[in-house]
């Protein structure tokens, strides 16, 4: 018997969320490149703008895994007006969050995340980040029948170019 | 997250965002292709937390190549050799 019910399949493809970055500095840049790089210094070119102009991108840009929301956002939309409540780890928190009743499983786990890349960030850009609901699927396994979940994370910058896509599953038995 | 909070959790010390396997393994992604490359792919599956204490280290092997693409095996590991998080990547070497 299946876990996956029409109203999660109905929901597939829906955006859930929206949210804005303030514009990127390149002081944000340097931040992270510093964080993620210590205690070794990171590469010139992600601080010295010189440096950063003898490469294919002409400028300084932002390492991949840059995130332009880890401090602050300039605004957030949340795309669903009925969720259900739900209570902390609850494993229907996916479906409740969209309004719709979930499986009633028991146990959860992160399958891992997927992420495909675009344009670089560099200074200056607006990323606007829409959440959204991925496919389901299933799949027998040791402790029975497994559900994968998928959400999907799209950022675009202000011209609406794809700068990354990714997609997070959880696993539910 | 502080210790107090991650031993109530069953966790030795406190525990580390997956995000920062993600920063280490792109870190190691980029020393490959370097400021002109491309990383366009990356996946990977959190086994195990990195805990406060651990020397986290990604490494990649290379399992095929097509001109100036290639894809790879990736994981993370701490210092006694103990794979935290496995996956797989594509990159692109400057031309």
């Amino acid at each position: 018997m299946s876990n996956i019910s029409e109203a999660m399949k109905a929901a597939v493809g829906t955006v859930t969320a929206r949210t804005t970055s303030y514009p990127i500095s390149e002081s944000d840049i340097r931040k992270w490149a510093l964080a993620v790089y210590w205690p070794d210094k990171p590469p010139a070119y992600f601080i010295d703008p010189a440096e950063a102009a003898k490469t294919v991108h002409g400028g300084i840009v932002a390492p991949e895994d840059f995130n332009p929301f880890a401090w602050a956002s300039a605004g957030h939309e949340s795309l669903i007006t009925n969720s259900l409540r739900a209570g902390t780890n609850d494993p229907d928190s996916t479906e409740k969050s969209l309004g719709i009743e979930g499986p009633g499983l028991t146990f959860m786990l992160n399958g891992g995340m997927v992420c495909e890349y675009g344009v670089r960030m560099r200074a200056g850009d607006v990323i606007t980040s829409e959440a959204s609901v991925g496919e389901y699927s299933e799949r027998e396994g040791r402790l029975g029948l497994m559900l994968f979940s998928r959400s999907i994370s799209t950022w675009t910058n202000q011209k609406g170019e794809m700068v990354k896509r990714t997609t997070g599953t959880l696993i539910r038995y | 997250m502080d210790d107090e909070a991650a031993r109530a959790e069953g966790f030795d010390a406190a525990i580390g965002q997956g995000n920062h396997q993600w920063a280490v393994v792109h870190r190691m992604l980029r020393e490959l292709t370097g400021p002109n490359g491309t990383i366009t792919r990356v996946e990977i599956q959190f086994r195990s937390p990195n805990i406060k204490g651990q020397v986290l280290t990604a490494r990649g092997r290379v399992t095929s190549r097509a001109d100036d693409s290639l894809a790879l095996d990736i994981w993370t590991e701490d210092q006694h050799g103990t794979t935290l998080g496995v996956g797989t990547a594509s990159v692109t070497l400057p031309s």
